[in-house]
């Protein structure tokens, strides 16, 4: 019983991380952005829930919307500032410029937020509910829930409408999608807007579990590339399923070997996977780089 | 080529009076400082530089050089002479090991495997409590007095001499980094960052080289961690950050990769940078992170290269 609710407990943390990576693997696989910010967009999502319902007493869910579009303007931001006058350069080159700002982001928050870590209190009552033996807190029920609607809403965003076509098509071949009309600026601010969104509901979800403070970022950031390239690079269904994997699997290490580990299962797992199947569980694509 | 020979000399000299002419203990700090981010600077270009591989878990080797030295010291009393050797085997062991496993793979996932090995050995700082101390860290980890005899001695807690001690350390980096890049090793490692299945092509063990590569890259980080070690006497696990890491590589392409003096530049300048910004308070970081993003979208070829470039300008240019 104890296994099945480190599993169910890993499934809820997981479907966060799943967020955060497909917005990662997005970005990676449409843009070939290595976007060493994405835990910034993370941090930044659960700061603004912090600032507009902690603080500002707004109603959660509003909150949590206001959030979520606050950090995908501030993404546009970015992406018309550094990303789109740095599309030629080297693959490197964006890499840094990405560390460069991320290192930017912590610093500007630590500045408006100060590094005192802080707590955002969860809007629904702390009483845990009870199913045959197992737990839950009503804000774990949230996590998973609307983390699996944003799944599947991306999935049907990419699968169903114009703009997700438009998506896919830049994925698979850049020159002729945009000689097939497609405007290639315009799938990439969408899809660094999409990214980073899907990275602040991932903060607005785990926020009022977790404290918050400036340098959360760092690690949500590594997880993300651990879920990213256990997933292969540029997949969506591989990203859900290593987001899902990585929660459980933190999740039994922290229960069975010690908490302090927690945070190390993650790359040795990846480390395996590399050895294994270094194109990543549900990789297909052949990119090297 | 005389000008450059000349420039070399100066800055020989410089670094060797250095200490003479300014007694400051700020300045001597920094320039201490400065040698063992020179250190690391030339272990990054090493593989960065000449392989074109990019590593952002050098602190992994860092770290493990300074705990390695430090227990050596605090538990079986070996001075920092042994605890650079110790450091500088088993940094490099690591390496290797870690090369072995992660050069199957190329761009962004190695990037992330030497992110991944960095912060597993963070983990493993914080939470072997019985080895490492953990969060606590290590303390009161010694430097040696040499007795002269009737010449007095030198006590290496002493700035001075233990400014000449890194720069004893970095002049043999730089030597070393010079012989290794003008050898067949080094144009083997060329060829590699050039075309990597034009190497293989005619011949190269691309997978042999880089390893060896990483390995020697790594004693020479573990070096640096030992003697960083010995010289703030402390560490924690805060070594292993990842910070460090990419404040090197910001150094070596800021300064110029690829080049023998871009990544000592780079070092110098990115050692003195933040410094600088101190008028900005509390927004200091916040800063030095625009200056590195200017550097990296305005100067992708390194400062060196533009200095050089002004330089020849009055000459006649090619």
């Amino acid at each position: 019983m104890v296994f099945i609710q480190y599993v169910i407990n890993g499934l809820i943390i997981g479907g966060a991380y799943a967020l955060i990576g497909i917005g990662l693997t997005l970005i990676f696989g449409i843009m070939n952005v290595v976007n060493f910010a994405h835990g910034e967009f993370y941090m930044l999502g659960a700061y603004f829930l912090f600032t507009f319902f902690t603080k500002m007493g707004a109603n959660f869910f509003i909150s949590m919307l206001l959030s979520i579009v606050a950090v995908m303007g501030i993404g546009f931001i970015f992406e018309k500032g550094i990303l789109k006058p740095l599309r030629r350069r080297s693959i490197d080159t964006v890499m840094l410029s990405m560390i460069g700002l991320s290192l930017f982001i912590q610093n500007v928050a630590m500045l408006i937020w100060t590094p005192v870590p802080e707590s955002i209190n969860s809007p629904f009552p702390m009483t845990t509910y009870t199913l045959g033996g197992l737990y839950f807190l009503p804000q774990r029920i949230l996590v998973i829930c609307v983390a699996f609607l944003l799944v599947i809403l991306t999935n049907l965003l990419l699968k169903k409408t114009k703009i997700g076509k438009a998506m896919r098509a830049t994925f698979q071949d850049l020159e002729t999608a945009s000689l097939m009309g497609i405007r290639i600026d315009r799938i990439y601010s969408f899809t660094f807007i999409l990214g980073v969104g899907l990275a602040a509901a991932a903060g607005t979800l785990l926020g009022p579990i977790f404290t918050v403070h400036p340098y959360i970022g760092n690690l949500a950031n590594l997880k993300a590339f651990v879920i990213v390239i256990i997933g292969g690079l540029g997949s969506f269904s591989g990203a859900v399923a290593a987001g899902l994997l990585l929660g459980v699997f933190e999740s039994l290490g922290a229960g069975y070997v010690s908490s302090g580990y927690q945070d190390a299962v993650g790359f040795i797992l990846l480390i395996i996977i590399l050895i294994w199947r270094p194109k990543g569980l549900l990789g297909k694509i052949g990119r090297t780089r | 080529m005389r000008s450059y020979r000349t420039i070399t000399l100066l800055c020989l000299i410089g670094a060797s009076i250095y200490p003479i002419l300014i007694k400051d203990p700020y300045f001597m700090h920094m320039a201490i400082l400065i040698g063992i981010y020179i250190l690391l600077a030339i272990s990054i270009n090493l593989l960065l530089g000449y392989t074109g591989q990019l590593s952002l878990g050098h602190a992994a080797f860092f770290g493990v050089g300074a705990y390695v030295s430090s227990l050596s010291y605090l538990s079986l009393k070996i001075p920092i002479w042994g605890g650079m050797v110790m450091a500088l085997i088993a940094s490099g062991a690591l390496g290797y090991i870690a090369a072995k496993l992660s050069l199957k793979l190329r761009g962004a996932y190695f990037v992330i495997m030497t992110i991944g090995i960095a912060e597993v050995l963070k983990l493993v700082g914080l939470n072997w409590v019985d080895l490492t101390k953990g969060p606590m860290g290590l303390t009161d980890i010694g430097v040696p007095k040499i007795d002269l005899g009737g010449f007095g001695t030198i006590d290496f807690s002493n700035k001075m001499p233990y400014y000449y001690l890194t720069l004893l350390l970095v002049l043999l980096c730089i030597y070393l980094q010079y012989r290794l890049v003008h050898s067949s090793f080094g144009r083997a490692f060329i060829s590699i960052r050039e075309n990597e299945d034009l190497a293989e092509s005619v011949g190269i063990n691309c997978y042999k080289y880089l390893v060896i590569v990483v390995a020697i890259s790594a004693s020479i980080a573990g070096v640096a961690g030992s003697l960083y070690a010995h010289y703030v006497s402390f560490i924690d696990p805060g070594v292993f950050a990842f910070f460090i890491s990419v404040n090197v590589v910001v150094m070596v392409i800021g300064g110029g990769q690829g080049t023998l003096g871009g990544p000592i530049l780079g070092a110098i300048l990115f050692t003195m940078i933040p410094e600088w910004l101190r008028v900005f308070g509390n927004a200091r970081m916040a800063v030095y992170a625009l200056v590195v993003i200017f550097i990296v979208i305005f100067m992708p070829r390194g400062i060196l290269f533009y200095i050089t470039k002004l330089l020849n300008l009055g000459k006649r240019t090619p």
